[in-house]
């Protein structure tokens, strides 16, 4: 009895108390400072009440320019390269610096984002992939306004253009672009040739991308070459068409409007025979685009600029093989030329033990100095300027018109509206039944407005 | 069932069906480690290619180059044998409890072990964080550790076994004035080996295949998991099939060699209960 | 409460202090790390909790809200469904299963490894490897064509076929994970009772009704449980197939309590969801533990 009530006691300490000194042993590296962790460690009341209580804490770095500083930066893991080299850069100059960045990811970031926020982990500064997460953080009081803090530095912001409105809230600054995006039309030259049609270059119409995508489809089963493809499975692809006349937000009525134009423009696609059915790239098997283009599968597909880099890397490393270039987005008859694009955001923490610092860093990224290092690694900066064009098509062979990438007039894709995830999603599930014929346009349309009003406008 | 009959009838019946269910569970394992090897843009060619034009060995070098693998594989190790053995250790003591001894609330403890596996983690997720973030074991392997070894899973499981063991060997016992510690170590867990096997394998492959809990609670990219990692292959304009295929592969061959080498202590549960049973 | 203890036999007494101290280890644990996060939960789901700085006491508020959501109801329908389906077939599966890897033929290993397989397999990859197995013109429509059915499902690809498909998925996968816990259950039967039934005169019949599933029937119970509760809180397979599409037909409770915290960001909202999924699930659990008693050896 004796001996098993000492093993039982035993055992229960070296399970609960020596597991956890050795955690609290792991842990001194990230935030080791007792101070701040009575700060982060009360949990989601005072994850919550944080806007008020670090308030104070703010003072505390604001004058020190030479005291030792740790950030703590969050991005996904696409990000890993170009962020490593910014940080490095901007510790070269700033000794007292440390930033440790945390890649996540990619598809999993903002469950990881939100959780920490939540439970009150430690972040002083991180970056999203698209202005709608800016709105969501913004509406639960996780970022702050970056205003003071522009016109006490002094901060330059005349290269980003309008992005910087297109991302305001109620008329503040919450974040900094540092890159952007673009669509574009990549096509096998090799098929156009095969088809006797010229190759698309400048201005055009989706009426014209229809017609040219008929014309270059042939062959059956196994050899079956499709035109186009315009879509991926469980994605929005399909609405692009309506984003490049400006329908960006389904929330309004003429906008949804024109996204379910873009979902019938998609199925007369497939229904014409141009482009595979919807319903036989249901699953993620569909969702290798790349690859089908690089078997000479599709004579032309549409998506962004970072196609470029992955059609590259795949024909360098002997993945695949296609003669291919690009071409500006279509527009709609009548309509003026544009192409989406979405800027990616730096953010400064709300309980950011630094901010001060974190400001410095993510403007730096986001200025002219980070934009040249962008275009050192391929990236194209929301940071514009004469040369931007310039640097970012110098010494590049592949493809021919990469120009194309940079000099299309760019409308922001994505608005910052906080309830645009979960409106789309709804979008998304009414849109697929659509596209595999089983409910009919009006249907759809109805359907997704009845949905968002009920489950995500009118549910808050 | 006459030997002849056995022999010539009912065994090659027996085999044929065990190699048609053994094809289906082949495929898509066979599927993956061929297209580990494939290049990349052949994985969803159509109409479908089992072997590739060239075997691309280089996704397995890609693999190692773009992660750093062999940390991660570490980690996953570590974290996977504490589990293990955590879970091994309070589990059978707490199912002997609750299988072999009698005590008021029983029957409700037991299910609170039950109803505490009923709900998704989804929803637990945050608060567990939060936890985690006040003991200060964020970012540290000791967090999943000690999910782990206190999940309720090993005890239901080895409560479910030792419940199947004759309460008259264990009164022989006692009126032999053997004590109850005495009684788990020298006659339940000799009975349970297959038992033990099975949770110990399970386990083992819970822990190395988990991908939420490492997600959430580590930060730093030293400290990731396998399963972190190989995520990292899916990024957002893209996912980088060929290179999962091959990451996934090269992640479970520790757990294929575990179950071989479990399956000797299925048989030796057979033996062990012939004599003893 | 001293009264009690004072009627308590002396040999009950040491039994509940020897008890105390076999599950305290493990007790301690527990009550920390997995029931306190369950309880938090709970609280959560009588609250607004937006995941930052709102968080009002609204009661029963989301509860009563869920009645009314449209998508909750799918959801709820479709994970019933789905539980209803799946758990019988995969555990009766996994019977047969265990009692043929049980079989001392030559060449049995090599199987019970084979069919550990779906085990360690990625996900994506049997989602893959399954979605092209039943695309439209996959290997199953072809045979199906070939025996004279005119329009085969379409599958995945259908919302009246979809469901059914990650059904398949489902039960394909975790047969073979039941086929492992129930054969240990099997090994641990003693091969005595048999040889004496043997002697006794029973057949092969009467041997598996009246000695493997009385023995085997608290290994089946936890199979039962298990693969209830993990079909409730299906998410895996549902991501790597179907993503909860086409339309909502696919859409299962995680997937939408998933969705609710995570894109929508209404954790309490989400909580509640999980909590009615909870009760639905302890239910069927006391259900079966009270039944139990009935049906499982113990």
């Amino acid at each position: 009895m004796r001996l098993k009530k000492t093993a039982a006691i035993a055992l229960s300490a070296a399970m609960v108390l020596g597991l956890t000194a050795c955690g609290g042993g792991n842990t001194s590296g990230g935030s080791g400072d007792s101070q701040n962790s009575g700060n982060t460690g009360g949990g989601a009341t005072t994850a919550a009440a944080g806007a008020e209580t670090t308030v104070a804490s703010k003072g505390d770095e604001a004058g020190g320019g030479d005291e030792a500083v740790t950030l703590n930066f969050y991005a996904w893991s696409d990000e890993e390269g170009i962020f490593t080299k910014l940080a490095d850069a901007y510790m070269a100059n700033h000794p007292n610096v440390t930033i440790k960045c945390q890649f996540i990811p990619s598809n999993d970031y903002m469950t990881k984002l939100l959780t920490a926020f939540s439970g009150g982990g430690d972040i002083d500064c991180f970056g999203v992939s698209s202005p709608p997460s800016l709105a969501q953080v913004q509406a639960k009081g996780s970022v702050m306004a970056l205003d003071d803090m522009i016109a006490a530095n002094g901060t330059d912001t005349s290269g980003y253009e309008g992005t910087l409105e297109s991302i305001a809230i109620d008329g503040k600054t919450y974040a900094l672009p540092y890159k952007t995006s673009s669509w574009v039309v990549y096509y096998n030259k090799d098929i156009f040739d095969a088809a006797g049609v010229p190759y698309p270059e400048g201005d055009w119409t989706w009426e014209e991308y229809y017609d040219i995508a008929g014309k270059l489809t042939s062959g059956e089963g196994a050899n079956k070459i499709y035109g186009s493809l315009n879509f991926q499975p469980t994605s929005l692809w399909w609405r692009v068409p309506a984003n490049s006349k400006g329908a960006t937000n389904p929330v309004n009525d003429d906008e949804l409007h024109d996204w379910m134009e873009a979902a019938q423009f998609c199925k007369s696609l497939s229904d014409a025979g141009y482009q595979p059915p919807y319903e036989d790239m249901a699953s993620e098997s569909g969702a290798d685009y790349t690859g089908n283009f690089l078997q000479g599968k599709y004579g032309m597909y549409f998506t962004g600029d970072w196609g470029v880099e992955m059609l590259n890397t795949s024909i360098a490393n002997g993945d695949g093989d296609v003669k291919y270039d690009i071409a500006p987005l279509p527009h709609w008859e009548g309509e003026e030329a544009a192409t989406p694009g979405a800027p990616g955001l730096l953010m400064v923490a709300q309980n950011a033990k630094n901010p001060e610092v974190a400001f410095d860093f993510i403007s730096y990224c986001a200025g002219a100095e980070g934009a040249d290092l962008l275009l050192d690694n391929d990236y194209f900066p929301a940071w514009q300027s004469e040369e931007t064009i310039a640097t970012y098509t110098e010494g590049k062979t592949a493809p021919e018109h990469i120009e194309y990438i940079v000099n299309q007039k760019i409308i922001s894709q994505v608005p910052c509206d906080e309830y645009y995830n979960s409106v789309t999603n709804i979008i998304k599930e009414e849109v697929s039944l659509y596209l595999i014929g089983e409910q009919d346009i009006e249907t759809t349309e109805a359907n997704s407005k009845k949905r968002m009003q009920d489950e995500v406008l009118n549910a808050q | 069932m006459s030997m002849k009959m056995k022999k010539y009838v009912f065994y090659p019946v027996i085999f044929i069906i065990l190699v048609l269910i053994g094809a289906t569970m082949l495929f898509p394992f066979l599927w993956m480690v061929i297209g580990s090897l494939k290049p990349k843009a052949e994985l969803f060619a159509v109409p479908m290619n089992l072997f590739p034009s060239t075997w691309m060995w280089k996704n397995y070098g890609d693999v190692l180059k773009k992660i750093p693998f062999v940390t991660f594989y570490v980690n996953t190790a570590k974290i996977a044998v504490f589990s293990t053995m955590g879970q091994v250790i309070t589990c059978a003591l707490s199912a002997y409890a609750f299988a072999k001894l009698r005590f008021k609330g029983r029957d409700f403890l037991f299910m609170l072990y039950l109803a505490t596996m009923m709900i998704p983690y989804q929803v637990t997720m945050i608060p567990q964080y939060e936890l985690m973030n006040k003991l200060n074991l964020l970012n540290s392997h000791a967090a999943l550790i000690i999910l782990h070894c206190f999940s309720p899973f090993g005890v239901f499981l080895l409560r479910q076994f030792f419940v199947s063991i004759p309460d008259s060997l264990i009164e022989a016992a006692r009126i032999d004035g053997a004590k109850d510690f005495r009684i788990l170590s020298k006659i339940v867990l000799p009975l349970s080996k297959s038992a033990l096997a099975t949770l110990v394998t399970l386990k083992f492959l819970d822990s190395w295949n988990e991908f939420t809990g490492p997600l959430i609670f580590l930060n730093e990219k030293e400290k990731f998991t396998l399963q972190v990692g190989i995520r990292m292959f899916q990024q957002e304009n893209g996912t980088e099939y060929t290179l999962i295929m091959a990451a996934t592969t090269m992640s479970l061959i520790p757990i294929v060699l575990l179950y071989v080498f479990a399956q000797k202590y299925f048989i030796e549960g057979i033996a062990a209960a012939g004599v003893k049973g | 409460m001293t009264n009690v203890k004072a009627k308590m036999p002396a040999y009950l007494r040491r039994q509940q202090k020897t008890a105390i101290l076999f599950l305290l280890p493990n007790l301690i644990g527990f009550l920390i790390f997995i029931l306190y996060p369950v309880f938090r939960a709970f609280v959560i789901s009588l609250t607004n909790w937006d995941g930052f700085a709102t968080m009002d006491f609204i009661g029963l508020k989301n509860y009563m809200s869920l009645f009314g959501d449209e998508s909750f109801n799918i959801s709820l329908k479709n994970t019933l469904w789905y539980t209803v389906v799946t758990v019988p077939l995969s555990i009766v599966f996994g019977i047969l299963m265990a009692l043929l890897m049980n079989i001392k033929i030559p060449g049995i290993k090599v199987f019970r490894t084979v069919y550990f397989l779906p085990q360690v397999t990625s996900m994506i990859a049997i989602g893959l490897v399954w979605s092209m197995v039943l695309a439209n013109y996959g290997p199953v429509n072809q045979a199906l064509m070939l025996f004279g059915v005119q329009e085969p499902p379409k599958w995945i690809s259908s919302s009246a076929w979809a469901l059914i498909s990650v059904e398949i998925v489902t039960i394909w996968r975790s047969m073979g994970y039941n086929a492992i816990i129930l054969l240990a259950g099997l090994q641990g039967i003693s091969v005595e009772l048999y040889e004496a039934a043997k002697l006794d005169g029973a057949d092969a019949g009467q041997r598996f009704a009246y000695i493997t599933l009385p023995m085997l029937s608290p290994t089946v119970f936890f199979c039962l449980v298990t693969q209830m509760i993990s079909s409730f809180k299906v998410f895996d397979v549902i991501m790597a197939m179907t993503q909860g599409g086409p339309g909502r037909a696919t859409n299962v409770l995680a997937y939408y309590i998933y969705n609710k915290s995570f894109v929508d960001y209404r954790f309490g909202y989400a909580s509640s969801a999980a909590f009615i999924l909870f009760f639905i699930i302890l239910v069927m659990t006391l259900i079966q533990f009270v039944g139990q008693k009935k049906w499982v050896n113990q």
